[in-house]
């Protein structure tokens, strides 16, 4: 038997959300709860009549999946137990609108003092999940943990290697706390495999990283100058290939700086890849995103690139502690890209000649999958935490995003012109001119100009000065003292339940009118509002004179005001960026398609990170 | 006194894999009693309370006084501890539930003990039972049975013999021999131990080298016949062997079902207790959703020209009161082959050579007497997870020669009409493959009875399933699919009212078509296609998707075409019914099946 999956606890400082390891079955006509788990010694204490379920995102096991990518035909629950316990092993499904449920076996064990007992699973549909409950007997019966092990399978396990592929820039405490938790769960843990297969790759674009940090024997740093996340990347992956051989590596997984990690995402990804078919060794696995804030809110599980809806994010907002949307991750609805908050690429195919696109800093892990992956497969407790992409608000991301996804529409969907490229601009700057961002549409319209002027001088330019120079033309966050307005929370939270919830709904006339005077531009501006900088609809501007756009993550904001000037200027230069769409679109589409295959091989990113193809860095530990 | 006691009905406990909702077994005071799944006993503490008025463990006293030889009713209990018994009665009129309380008994012991209580009979009580009071801390209940002291003499002699036709459902056919062998045919003392035989016809020719060798277990291979044929097979191989093991009943059984044998035992004893007079009647197996085993999807049909009433649909078979109504008689005509147990008289026919679908409704329309019993059922995966396209070809072809032959009041005009509500149907929910295959099992029917007995077979089944719409996989379906739309159409709320319903399809029909729709695979409302582009129909079994598009001239090119067939139909259906009728002896007898089962004259 092999180990695939551990049961999980709650562990301060990575995830403490019980209900995303275990369901505790009320026991009303009991005086005092039946359960009671011990943090420190991660294990939980279930008095007599106390029922737990573990059908839950991490201690499920996607049995569809195992059945579907793997060779594992058989499975067996291993639990250590002190007590009398009924243990029931469960197989859940989601089907036509509904959670199935359905008790394969059940047996009664008494384990006077503690010891692990095995349970193998009976055959069961190849979909949704197995699992187990557990039903106390006695007072005082402990589960100290176990795990999901392969009974049997049709294939020898292949070796497998794994990269981390970290990009650090000034987040290093977010790696050092990673590897804690890596070291503490995995390096010392002599009965985790994985430990022997581990090497850790960062590129470190702050050269704040301190190696003797890291785990030593097997972390590898290189510091250099801020390329963005796609120069930190690359610089990583080059590395891990150019290491490929030497340590046997077979996998690279990119994963951010300012994530947090469950450790045992990557123990169950090191067993998966070991058992799946051949026919799957290119499909890249992808880690789910979930909030840092609200721990058990999934942001994604994947997605789709469509040239049309941008990033298509699957399985948005579930919340993992519902066994309906634990099972509704199950399905598998086609996710073709991953970002690279936790990304597993298989070296398999990919060669110093197929690197990132040097984009600096956004869309990079998009094109990239759009060119290398097709297929990705997500799993429930394969995951990572990041900070909400709304906790990270900033102008500069207009023109970066806007820019690369032209380019990246430009290099991968044929069909897209210079017709979709003017939506694509318009699309862009409503939004942003109907609230008066009037700097944001600049940078909107720069990032077009910018793309327009073809690969060459893209490459060209200094990514810190152009990100310095992009910066400036940006708003600048203030403090709300020196600010002309004053925040009224009250208000704020009136127009973020505006923009977030959409309450209260607008009715068809208020927006009949709205749209008929331009939202409030042939009227006359009144009155102040207070919005989300990150949140923000049209609606909430209406007829305003003053809009303070506040972060509450910083405590910071900025104000902007109605400006007719600003509103002719830059229909000025819409003008100006349509005609020049017209004019440069095809040769630049062409330019960026003969110039790619230099712009993704090593030759091209050792001379654009200014670093010699001996081997520079990398010495840390 | 006990030892002249015929146990007729086990109490059964829940089982993993089978049925694991207690409520379906007993009833119980969750403070005061504890049960475990895989103890078969449940702890009782002072005052702790188990009812056993359940689905599986209640005795349906109205329907054994009815269809049973007389006897004395009795109940066995083994406990240890200390109980205050009450044997309850269970009336239903109008809605409502009337329990008598027929005894009550105290007993008392310090270890394991057997006890026997005679039940007080009334004539109004539809089911009986009993609960269990503890009278003091850690008492047992460790199981019991209903018993009659019928006389033996009375009795007949019963053999089963289970019919499955399976295609490529070696999971469920090995689970269900697993399960046969380990809770009937491995125990010594087991009614069923020389009574059962299980013959498989396996239609797919994969499952005879995963079977291990059981003496009581009969295999043969065939190819190309589809159910009807199965099932024919199963039925000759089974009259052959009938005198050798003594059968005198043959199960009809679908090979992808969950069954209890359990059930079986009591199948036998109600069988062998028959009185003289019913012993040519069918025994149904009601028919509960695998994914919801407290469900249940009917207890037998009425066919009504091919517009199928369920009896007892959806009941909760938790609740009592659902449990007291499906014990009323009710009219059924016929009975689904998931578990149909049929006499072996002499003159009984064979299946209709129909290839697949609709054979288990002629067969039951021509023989209209069926009994059901609470806790006489299998469960079965639900018909709205099984979708598959070449399904309406069969469905369409095979209500027509069914109707043909059992229902005189049904003619051309009416074929032709159910045919354009269907076919319609079909064409707004952009289902044109699909209306195709219909319009093609419709004119297929009017080729007469000859035809189809010469064409139906594997070829047409193959060809058919190479015209059928292919499902894709959820993750190739391209982009578009959304599963909270897929899930809002699933429980589809009529957006208008019933009265203006054709304006709005029509309108959706004829207006130009803008939105992309997820719905569900299994008959979705034409509501769901209102001015719809694209569809993607969902099978969320096998998480597959059928990609569709509006198409206003394929449209147009079926709905000519259905005119064109419905003429066919009118004019032709008489003629197409009298061949079926006078062919139908035919086509029924052993002789008919052998030759086309090319089983030859050698055949032994």
């Amino acid at each position: 038997m092999i180990k695939i999956q551990s049961i999980v606890f709650p562990k301060s400082g990575i995830c403490y959300v019980p209900d995303m390891c275990y369901r505790l079955v009320s026991v009303p006509q009991k005086e005092h709860t039946p359960y009671h788990f011990d943090a420190a010694g991660q294990c939980l204490i279930v008095d007599q009549g106390g029922i737990v379920f573990f059908d839950t995102y991490f201690n499920g096991l996607s049995v569809g999946k195992w059945k579907k990518y793997t060779s594992v035909t058989g499975f067996a629950l291993s639990l250590d137990i002190l007590g009398s316990f009924s243990v029931s092993l469960l197989h859940t499904k989601y089907i036509n609108g509904v959670t199935v449920q359905k008790v394969l076996s059940a047996e009664v064990v008494e384990a006077h003092e503690r010891k692990t007992v095995i349970f193998p699973f009976p055959d069961c549909e190849a979909v949704g999940a197995i699992s187990f409950r557990v039903d106390s007997l006695e007072d005082g019966g402990v589960l100290f943990g176990g795990g999901y092990y392969a009974e049997a399978w049709e294939q020898v396990p292949r070796d497998i290697e794994l990269a981390l592929n970290f990009c650090n820039y000034e987040r290093e405490e977010y790696i050092y706390r990673n590897m804690d938790n890596i070291r503490r769960y995995i390096l010392d843990d002599p009965t985790c495999e994985l430990r022997e297969h581990l090497q850790i790759f960062v590129a470190d674009n702050s050269r704040t990283v301190d190696p003797a940090r890291l785990p030593e024997n097997r972390s590898h740093v290189f510091p250099q100058g801020d390329f963005g996340g796609a120069g930190g990347f690359t610089r990583g992956l080059m590395e891990v290939l150019r290491d490929k051989d030497r340590f046997g590596l077979t996998h690279a997984v990119m994963l951010d700086d300012d994530i947090l990690l469950e450790p045992e995402s990557l123990v169950r990804l090191f067993a998966f890849l070991r058992f799946m078919r051949p026919e799957h060794w290119k499909a890249f696995v992808g880690g789910a995103l979930l909030r840092m804030d609200h721990q058990y809110i999934q942001v994604c599980q994947g997605g789709e690139w469509d040239q049309d809806n941008y990033y298509v994010f699957h399985k948005e907002g579930a919340d993992l502690t519902r066994l309906r949307d634990v099972l509704l991750n199950e399905i598998e609805n086609g996710a073709k890209i991953n970002g690279w908050w936790f990304h597993c690429i298989p070296l398999l195919d990919i060669s110093l000649d197929d690197l990132p696109y040097p984009f600096f800093f956004h869309m990079d892990d998009v094109e990239f999958d759009l060119r290398n992956c097709r297929q990705v497969i997500h799993m429930n407790g394969i995951c990572t935490w990041h900070e909400p992409f709304e906790y990270k608000p900033g102008s500069h991301l207009f023109y970066y995003n806007n820019r690369n996804t032209l380019i990246t529409h430009m290099l991968h969907f044929p069909e897209y012109d210079a017709k979709r490229a003017k939506a694509f601009l318009t699309e862009a700057l409503i939004p942003l001119v109907f609230t008066y961002r009037y700097k944001e549409a600049d940078l909107v319209m720069r990032g077009i100009e910018d793309a327009m002027r073809g690969p060459n001088w893209l490459v060209t330019q200094d990514p810190e000065a152009l990100l310095e120079d992009v910066l400036s033309q940006g708003y600048k966050k203030q403090e709300l003292d020196a600010l002309p307005m004053r925040l009224d929370y009250g208000r704020y939270m009136e127009k973020y339940n505006e923009a977030v919830f959409d309450q209260p709904v607008e009715t068809k006339r208020h927006r009949f009118w709205r749209r008929l005077c331009l939202n409030g531009y042939l009227g006359k501006a009144k009155r102040d509002v207070i919005v989300s900088m990150y949140f923000l609809k049209i609606r909430s501007v209406y007829r305003a004179k003053r809009v303070l756009n506040y972060d509450p993550v910083s405590e910071r904001g900025f104000v902007t005001e109605k400006s007719y000037k600003e509103l002719f200027r830059l229909f000025k230069r819409y003008l100006g960026v349509r005609r020049l769409l017209s004019r440069r679109f095809k040769k630049a589409r062409q330019e960026y398609l003969d110039a790619f295959p230099s712009m993704t091989n090593s030759t091209f990113w050792y001379q654009y990170l200014g670093v010699t193809q001996e081997r520079e860095g990398g010495a840390g530990v | 006194m006990s030892e002249l006691l015929t146990e007729i009905q086990q109490l059964l406990w829940p089982r993993p894999g089978i049925c694991t909702d207690e409520a379906m077994y007993f009833r119980r005071d969750p403070a005061k009693t504890s049960y475990a799944y895989g103890k078969d006993a449940i702890f009782f503490e002072l005052n702790g309370t188990v009812f056993f008025d359940t689905y599986f463990n209640a005795f349906s006293v109205s329907k054994w006084t009815t269809y049973a030889v007389p006897a004395e009713l009795f109940l066995k209990v083994r406990f240890r501890g200390c109980f205050q018994i009450r044997l309850i009665g269970y009336q239903y009129r109008n809605g409502a539930v009337i329990p008598y309380t027929l005894d009550v008994f105290d007993v008392a012991s310090e270890d394991d003990d057997e006890t026997v209580f005679r039940f007080v009979q009334r004539q109004e009580c539809l089911i009986c039972s009993f609960a269990m009071i503890a009278m003091r801390d850690n008492s047992v209940f460790l199981g019991g049975a209903y018993c009659r002291d019928a006389d033996m003499r009375e009795m007949s002699e019963v053999g089963l013999a289970l019919n499955i036709c399976t295609y490529h459902r070696e999971r469920f056919v090995l689970e269900t021999l697993r399960r046969l062998n380990v809770e009937l045919m491995d125990i010594s003392d087991s009614p069923l131990r020389n009574h059962l035989r299980v013959q498989i016809t396996d239609n797919g020719q994969t499952l005879i080298s995963k079977v291990q060798k059981l003496p009581w277990v009969s295999i043969v291979s065939q190819n190309g016949q589809g159910s009807a044929g199965g099932f024919a097979r199963g039925q000759i191989e089974i009259a052959r062997m009938a005198g050798r093991y003594g059968l005198t009943h043959m199960i009809f059984m679908d090979d992808d079902i969950s069954l209890d044998p359990r059930i079986l035992i009591r199948t036998y004893w109600f069988l062998r207790s028959l009185k003289k007079e019913y012993r040519e009647y069918i025994l149904g197996g009601e028919l509960l959703r695998l994914n919801f085993p407290q469900s249940q999807v009917e207890a037998g049909a009425q066919w009504n020209c091919g517009m199928v009433v369920s009896t007892k649909p959806n009941l909760d078979l938790r609740r009592l009161d659902h449990i007291l109504f499906n014990e009323l008689p009710e009219r059924v005509e016929y009975q689904g082959w998931w578990f149909c147990c049929v006499p072996l008289y002499n003159n009984l026919r064979m299946p209709l050579p129909v290839y697949f679908h609709r054979d288990d409704v002629e067969f039951g329309l021509r023989n209209r007497n069926f009994i059901y019993l609470n806790g006489v059922c299998v469960w079965h995966d639900e018909f709205e997870n099984k979708p598959n396209p070449v399904n309406v070809y069969y469905d369409t072809r095979n209500r027509f020669i069914v109707n043909s032959i059992h229902c005189p009041e049904y003619d051309g005009g009416q074929a032709a009409r159910d045919l354009t509500k269907n076919v319609v149907r079909k064409v707004l929910t952009q289902r044109y493959l699909e209306a195709k295959l219909m319009l093609r099992g419709a004119a297929d029917f009017c080729r007469g009875a000859d035809w189809v007995i010469a064409n139906d077979g594997a070829a047409m089944y193959r060809e058919l399933s190479d015209y059928a719409p292919k499902l894709v996989p959820l993750g190739e379906c391209g982009k578009g699919f959304d599963l909270q739309d897929y899930e809002m159409n699933l429980f589809h709320i009529p957006i208008v009212s019933k009265k203006l319903k054709i304006r709005y399809w029509l309108l959706g029909f004829l207006l130009p078509a803008r939105y992309i729709r997820s719905v569900p695979m299994f008959s979705p409302s034409p509501d769901s296609f209102h001015r719809v582009k694209k569809t993607f129909h969902y099978d969320s079994s096998s998480e597959r998707v059928l990609v569709t598009e509006k198409k206003v001239r394929q449209s147009l090119i079926m709905l000519v075409r259905l005119v064109t067939v419905d003429v066919k139909l009118m004019k032709k259906y008489a003629g197409v019914t009298m061949q079926w009728k006078a062919g139908f002896d035919y086509y029924t007898s052993e002789e008919f099946w052998e030759k086309k089962l090319d089983l030859g004259g050698n055949y032994e």
